[in-house]
C-alpha cells in the first residue's frame, strides 16, 4: 500500500497549525486549505459592512494577501485564529470606510469601531430605497411596506385590502420594478 | 441590488432557516438596510440584551431553538444582526459551517480567491482538478503554485471536503427522507423544494467524477419528484411541477453528457449552478402564486 502523502493530512490540522506552516514554511497548500474554510466567510463579512461590492471584494482580497504577506498570528489563550482573522478583514473594510470618507486608517492597531458606522454606512441607501419604494403602485407599495415592518402575507394582505395571492404576486412585482428602479438610478 | 426582506418566508420553522443563512450569506447588508426602511433605529440594543443567555447556544447550533417572537425580535432590531454574524464567525460551532452557501456566495469567493492568486503570484488559479492532471514538464516557478492547491482541493475532497463541514447525507435534495411529507399547504411544500434544492450548493464538486455524480444524484431527485403524487398541490401546480421535473432533468442529463464528452469542468459546474439557481427561483415564484 502507498503511503499516504503529508499533503492529505491538512484537512485535518488546526487553523494554528495551518498557520504556523504558512508563517515559517510559506506552504501553500496550508494556505489554500485555510482558504477553503474561511473565505465564504471573510466575503460575507466584508459585504455585510460595505455596501459596494468591489469595495467589499477589495477588502476580503487584501485580507487574505496579508494572510499570506503577514502571517503573524500565533495563538494565544482568548484569540483564536479565527479572532485574528476576522479582525483582519473588520480593519480592511475599516480603512475602506475611511477612505471613503476621506479619512485615514493606520492598520498596524486600528481601533474596532462601534457598529454604528457599519449601519450608517448601509443606510445611505435608504433614500434610495425609500423613493424606489414611493414610485411603486399604491398596491405594491401597501404590501412592500407592511413586509417591510414584519407583517405575514397574509396580514400584508388584510393591511392592503387584498387576498393573500394578490399581495404575494403584487409583493414579488415590487421586487423586479425596485431592482430595475435602483439600476436604472445607479448607473 | 437583492431584496431579502422582501423574502422572508411567511412559516415560522422556515424563518429561522432562512435568517440562518441571511447571517452567513452575501445580502445581510441589504436585509439590514430594508428592515430600517420602515423600522425605527434600535442602535441602542445590544446582541446581549436581546438575546440574553440564548446566545451561546444560537453559537452552537443555530436559530432553530429560539420562538417564533424571537426571529421576529431579531428582525425588528436589524443593526443587531451584524453583531450576531460577526459573533458567529468568530465564534460559532461546526453547526454554522453547514448552513448552505448559494451558488453566487461561491462563484464570488472563486472569483476573489482567482484575484488574490493573481495578486501575489501573477496568475489566475486553474480549475481545482487541473493541478492534479497537469503535466511535469511545466517549469515556470509560478505555475508551480498551481500544484499545492490542487492538491489542497483533493485533500479537501479526500478528506470529505472538511471535518467540521457536515457532507450532505445520503439522499439529500430532492431525495431527503421525509421531504415530500413535510408541508401540509401547497406554498409550503414548494418553498421546501426550493430550500431542499439549494442543497446542491452544499457540496462543491472538485473532479469531473465528483460534478457527474452529483449531477446523477439531482437527476435521480428529479426522478423521486416526476414520480411522486404531491398530494399538497393543486392539480395545475402538480403539472406545472412536474412538468418542469422532465425539464430539468433533460438539462441535467445534457449537461452530464457533456462532462462526459471532455468538457472544461468549472463551465459545466456553473451551468450547473445557474440551473439549480433557476428551477429553484422558478419554484419560488411558483409559491408565491400557488
Amino acid at each position: 500500500m502507498l503511503a499516504k502523502p503529508p499533503q492529505l493530512e491538512l484537512a485535518k490540522l488546526s487553523d494554528g497549525e495551518l498557520m504556523e506552516a504558512v508563517r515559517s514554511s510559506r506552504d501553500q497548500a496550508a494556505y489554500a486549505v485555510l482558504r477553503a474554510r474561511y473565505h465564504p466567510e471573510t466575503l460575507a463579512y466584508c459585504r455585510a459592512r460595505l455596501p459596494d461590492k468591489s469595495d467589499a471584494d477589495d477588502a476580503d482580497q487584501l485580507t487574505w494577501v496579508t494572510v499570506w504577506e503577514k502571517p503573524n498570528y500565533e495563538p494565544q489563550p482568548g484569540k483564536s485564529f479565527r479572532n485574528w482573522l476576522f479582525t483582519l478583514a473588520h480593519n480592511h473594510c475599516e480603512s475602506v470606510r475611511r477612505k471613503k470618507r476621506g479619512q485615514s486608517l493606520d492598520l498596524v492597531d486600528p481601533p474596532i469601531p462601534a457598529p454604528n458606522p457599519w449601519i450608517e454606512l448601509l443606510c445611505e441607501c435608504l433614500p434610495l430605497l425609500k423613493s424606489g419604494i414611493a414610485s411603486l403602485p399604491s398596491q405594491q407599495r401597501c404590501v412592500v411596506e407592511a413586509t417591510l415592518a414584519g407583517q405575514k402575507t397574509g396580514e400584508a394582505a388584510a393591511a392592503c385590502n387584498c387576498t393573500p395571492a394578490q399581495a404575494s404576486v403584487a409583493k414579488h412585482r415590487a421586487i423586479a420594478t425596485l431592482r430595475a428602479w435602483i439600476a436604472e438610478k445607479l448607473t | 441590488m437583492n431584496f431579502p426582506a422582501l423574502e422572508i418566508p411567511d412559516e415560522d420553522r422556515e424563518r429561522a432557516l432562512w435568517l440562518e443563512r441571511q447571517l452567513v450569506g452575501l445580502d445581510l447588508g441589504d436585509l439590514i438596510a430594508q428592515l430600517l426602511v420602515v423600522q425605527q433605529s434600535s442602535a441602542n440594543v445590544s446582541l446581549e440584551e436581546a438575546l440574553g443567555p440564548r446566545i451561546s447556544e444560537i453559537l452552537r447550533s443555530g436559530l432553530s431553538s429560539l420562538s417564533p417572537d424571537e426571529i421576529s425580535g431579531l428582525l425588528s432590531c436589524p443593526e443587531i444582526l451584524l453583531e450576531l454574524q460577526s459573533r458567529i464567525f468568530i465564534e460559532g460551532g461546526a453547526y454554522w459551517q453547514t448552513v448552505s452557501r448559494t451558488p453566487e456566495h461561491l462563484a464570488a469567493v472563486e472569483r476573489v480567491n482567482q484575484a488574490v492568486d493573481q495578486q501575489l503570484f501573477g496568475q489566475t488559479t486553474a480549475n481545482e482538478t487541473a493541478p492534479l492532471l497537469a503535466p511535469a514538464s511545466k517549469t515556470s516557478s509560478a505555475k508551480t503554485w498551481t500544484w499545492p492547491l490542487g492538491i489542497a482541493a483533493a485533500v479537501l475532497i479526500a478528506a470529505g471536503w472538511w471535518t467540521f463541514r457536515q457532507a450532505p447525507p445520503v439522499g439529500w435534495g430532492f431525495d431527503r427522507p421525509g421531504l415530500l411529507a413535510e408541508a401540509d399547504s401547497g406554498p409550503a411544500y414548494l418553498r421546501i423544494l426550493a430550500d431542499a434544492a439549494c442543497e446542491w450548493s452544499k457540496k462543491r464538486p472538485a473532479t469531473v467524477a465528483e460534478l457527474r455524480t452529483r449531477l446523477q444524484q439531482f437527476d435521480a431527485g428529479c426522478e423521486t419528484l416526476i414520480a411522486a403524487e404531491h398530494r399538497q398541490l393543486a392539480p395545475k401546480d402538480r403539472t406545472w411541477l412536474v412538468a418542469n421535473c422532465r425539464r430539468w432533468q433533460k438539462e441535467i442529463r445534457r449537461l452530464v453528457d457533456q462532462l462526459n464528452s471532455g468538457a472544461e469542468l468549472s463551465n459545466i459546474r456553473n451551468e450547473s449552478d445557474v440551473l439549480v439557481e433557476e428551477l429553484r427561483k422558478a419554484i419560488l415564484d411558483r409559491a408565491a402564486t400557488a
